[in-house]
């Protein structure tokens, strides 16, 4: 074989690679392109905003503000600012679902009162009230001077005004209030130990990040059942979002064979 | 099958590149779907375990089974893969709310803490800025005013002409029977241009009317016209510092801005 067929191959099989690269490779995001049709888009939306034609100055202006955005909206994520926001994942995941039920060629179709009767029977404890608690509550801030709690306590049970003693915390006072509200804003332990308090009498304090805690339940409520009828209407949508994640699942199992998933052990 | 080896010992020898080449290929099929490599990595820490598996037991209000644990760590794990989907896919650049969000994000991490103005500075910036801050000419005036709907009583400019006390005339008016140093740009926002208009034309002293406002009818005295003047500083300064603060912030943007600019190509049609 002579050396020319070697380079020859060479260029080919480079040639072939770059093809391949440039087909599947991820676009270039610092290239910002503008055709006509989306100046004019940008533009009329202006003037729908306005409900008036722009001026030649205003185009121009409307444009290079997109412009600015847009660099703004590239320039977030090159920085990673979409990566700490809770608010950004969740637009992302409910887009990338959308596309995806797109792709599978989902179609929503309305169950029928069969197909929800089976389904609340077999989702029965989804829509069961828990128990809840009204809950009276002074909160001592974390960054205000320390305080004698035992005073506090005393006032509290000698039937000082709640209202007016420590800061808005949850709201002076709640009423029906979950178990998991309060494990979402102060964990699990936390509102554990406040469901477990007698009710009617002042407690305290229980520490958060917050500050300290007294409470006192005036009442409580205990968990219970729901009927199909009371229920019917979240039924329809809870079936046809569960049906829309089983074709999301499917289309994932497909997709994850791109990942390798490594989770840490955790005890 | 010698036959076959035989020819593939001939081919291998005459084209040794291509031999590898297949090869190479043939393995890199094969072996693909058992090797990470140009595969993505979702690496799921321990803190981010100890996270999703908080934030689930907190919503159910109770501790997790581990079926549930693993549940919910598998969740995460599609949530990550459709999130990267969305980046890979260009997803991310087309969704308004995510960029009206990341937007505001991004301009509030371009923005500068500023430290205040200094008084020299200040005063520098109110007097390059003087116009802004002047207050144009404005007017003084008293007047009797009638509801819209209701008529003058009869003889009202003779009577105030005379010297009656007009307070005691016509309809209560919510800013008051005197209205001092309205600029015609207040009094057409509050009264209407016309009305504005003929309370700036009239000599001041004498009363007329009646004049047609868009509350009403009024009789007019324009008791004293004050030339434009530029307030003193310090009754200012309050907006005169969050102007020059604004201000700052703009130019200190403006400048990132086109540094960040310069990464970027634009293409237009």
């Amino acid at each position: 074989m002579t050396s020319n067929h070697i380079t020859l191959k060479l260029v080919a099989l480079a040639l072939v690679c770059y093809g391949a690269y440039y087909r599947w490779s991820p676009g270039d995001d610092s290239v910002i392109e503008l055709t006509a049709s989306m100046i004019e888009g940008i533009a009329e939306r202006q003037e729908a905003l306005l409900e008036r034609p722009l001026t030649d100055s205003e185009r121009v202006e409307v444009k290079e503000i997109y412009i600015q955005e847009e660099i703004l909206f590239r320039e977030a994520f090159r920085r990673g600012l979409d990566r700490g926001d809770r608010r950004v994942r969740s637009m992302l995941i409910e887009h990338a679902s959308r596309e995806l039920l797109r792709a599978a060629g989902h179609e929503p179709s309305r169950p029928s009162e069969s197909e929800l009767e089976s389904y609340f029977d077999a989702h029965a404890e989804r829509y069961r009230v828990p128990e809840r608690v009204d809950l009276q509550q002074v909160l001592i801030p974390a960054a205000t001077a320390p305080t004698a709690y035992d005073d506090v306590l005393t006032e509290l049970r000698g039937g000082a005004d709640f209202t007016k003693m420590g800061a808005a915390g949850l709201g002076a006072e709640v009423k029906e209030v979950t178990r998991s509200r309060i494990a979402q804003a102060f964990g699990l332990d936390f509102a554990n130990d406040v469901f477990a308090l007698p009710d009617g009498a002042w407690h305290g304090p229980f520490t958060s990040s917050a500050g300290a805690h007294f409470f006192r339940i005036p009442k409580r409520w205990p968990g219970r059942e729901l009927s199909y009828e009371d229920v019917k209407g979240t039924i329809e949508q809870d079936f046809m979002r569960d049906s829309e994640a089983l074709v999301v699942e499917a289309e994932l199992e497909r997709i994850r064979r791109r990942y390798r998933v490594d989770i840490d052990d955790v005890d | 099958m010698r036959a076959l080896w035989q020819r593939v010992s001939v081919f291998w020898r005459r084209e040794p590149f291509v031999g590898f080449a297949i090869v190479g290929g043939l393995l890199f099929f094969l072996l693909a779907p058992y090797l990470s490599w140009g595969r993505e990595t979702i690496h799921v820490d321990a803190r981010t375990v100890a996270g999703i598996v908080e934030r689930r037991s907190n919503l159910e209000g109770r501790k997790l089974t581990t079926e549930e644990r693993e549940e919910a760590i598998q969740d995460y794990v599609c949530e990550e893969i459709l999130v990267r989907e969305a980046h890979r896919n260009g997803w991310h650049l087309e969704n308004g709310r995510v960029r009206q969000r990341l937007v505001l994000a991004m301009r509030t991490a371009l923005n500068e803490d500023l430290p205040e103005a200094s008084s020299a500075q200040l005063r520098a910036y109110y007097q390059a800025n003087a116009d802004r801050y002047r207050v144009p000419v404005s007017v003084t005036f008293s007047h009797v005013y009638f509801e819209k709907g209701s008529s003058p009583m009869p003889g009202v400019l003779g009577s105030l002409e005379s010297g009656a006390d007009f307070r005691a005339m016509g309809d209560s008016f919510w800013l008051g029977a005197i209205m001092v140093r309205q600029t015609r740009h207040q009094l057409q926002g509050a009264l209407g241009t016309s009305f504005a208009e003929a309370v700036f034309t009239q000599e001041p002293g004498r009363w007329f009317g009646p004049i047609e406002s868009s509350r009403g009818t009024h009789f007019v005295r324009a008791d004293d016209r004050h030339p434009p003047e530029l307030p003193e500083l310090e009754t200012l300064e309050r907006y005169v510092q969050l102007d020059w603060a604004t201000e700052r912030r703009a130019e200190l943007l403006e400048r990132k801005m086109s540094r960040i600019r310069e990464r970027y190509t634009l293409v237009e049609p």
